[in-house]
């Protein structure tokens, strides 16, 4: 290895970041070269005192605090967020009336609801309610109907009053005061 | 009983904390804006808290902390348009003539203590800093301040392994220019 390429490398030696044999490499030139050996010493020394000097800093106790408290109140608002669920679970005054079976008053409810439809749905249309209803004849309408009666009964030659009077049957007899139709008596 | 929500957030702040302080160095340094750090750590910490459910736990929580924190910080940049304002432009010739086996200690070391070659080597790497594309920034960051792995960083900014090699060398090459000008400067200004 030339002394050039190992000023090229002499960055990622001190940070060990070659592989094990370019490592190797330069530890045999630097232990027969005694420039090269001499100026990496410097470097190392150069590059640790800027890597110190880039280091050197404060933490400032303000600024981080601030931060670790934001932390911690953000990490509060997701657990009260991750909560939130069960306590809007708690049911309101109305619905704890209902306890403790709020699904047996639904129930209830629904089979109401049921009801009233299969009632409705089943009900007479109103028309047809209409001409189902029964009114009085009028009295000219009487009138006319016993004369078509009594015209047919003349035409049938029934008298009329056969035709205007059903005759009405016996109202039956305590079986006492039947006559025995068979007693010789 | 805890509720499984706020035992998330324990366990997320739980892995947060012990990389609280190099996410906000990583994010004051990728940032072009100082004022906005705060808030894109805010939004990525809140971010990988939604998300926290999706994390695996065979998984790096630090590298996927700082790959939600990167998008923060490139879309804040984006939407404040930041142009990067190079307050210290590197010439060419800064990098073609830069010296492999830069010292510093022979420029700054001889003439400050400690406490100010640190304080001089911040304001340095700070303002190379600015001079480093977002990409560049963001893969050198990743790799000092994150401690990142060369694939975590591939998959963090969802570049080929090449590119993120590329861009670190780069990124590397032009702090080095900085600080080797700065040293030139410093040498220069001890001769007079």
């Amino acid at each position: 290895m030339k002394c050039e390429e190992l000023q090229s490398l002499h960055g990622a030696y001190l940070d060990s970041e070659l592989d094990a044999r370019t490592t190797l490499e330069i530890q045999q030139h630097l232990a027969v070269c005694p420039d090269c050996a001499r100026a990496f010493a410097a470097e190392a020394k150069l590059e640790a005192r800027v890597t110190t000097g880039l280091k050197r800093g404060e933490r400032t106790p303000s600024v981080w605090d601030k931060i670790e408290q934001q932390v911690m109140t953000s990490a509060e608002t997701e657990s009260r967020r991750r909560w939130a669920p069960q306590v809007a679970r708690r049911m309101p005054w109305w619905r704890e009336s209902l306890w403790p079976s709020p699904q047996a008053w639904a129930g209830l409810a629904a089979t109401w609801i049921l009801l009233a439809g299969v009632s409705f749905a089943l009900r007479e249309p109103a028309s047809l309610a209409a001409t189902r209803q029964v009114r009085p004849p009028s009295p000219e309408l009487r009138l006319v109907l016993q004369q078509q009666k009594q015209m047919l009964a003349e035409l049938g030659g029934m008298p009329e009053r056969f035709v205007r009077e059903q005759p009405e049957a016996p109202a039956p007899k305590p079986r006492s005061q039947r006559r025995e139709p068979f007693s010789n008596t | 009983m805890r509720d499984i929500a706020t035992t998330d957030a324990d366990r997320f702040l739980a892995l947060l904390q012990p990389i609280e302080r190099d996410l906000e160095t990583y994010a004051r340094r990728l940032i072009w804006e100082p004022a906005d750090a705060p808030d894109a750590l805010q939004n990525a910490v809140m971010r990988g808290f939604a998300a926290f459910d999706r994390y695996h736990e065979d998984a790096s929580f630090r590298a996927w902390m700082f790959k939600i924190l990167t998008r923060e910080a490139f879309a804040l940049n984006r939407k404040h348009a930041r142009i990067a304002k190079y307050e210290f432009q590197l010439e060419p010739e800064d990098l073609a003539n830069l010296p492999f086996g830069l010292s510093l200690e022979a420029s700054f070391e001889r003439q400050l203590s400690p406490a100010e070659l640190d304080d001089r080597l911040d304001e340095q790497l700070a303002a190379g800093l600015k001079t480093l594309t977002d990409s560049e920034r963001a893969v050198l960051l990743l790799r000092a301040v994150g401690e990142l792995r060369y694939r975590e960083i591939s998959e963090s900014l969802e570049i080929p392994m090449g590119s993120v090699m590329g861009h670190l060398a780069r990124a590397r090459q032009k702090m080095r220019a900085l600080l080797a000008r700065a040293a030139r400067r410093a040498e220069n200004s001890k001769e007079t």
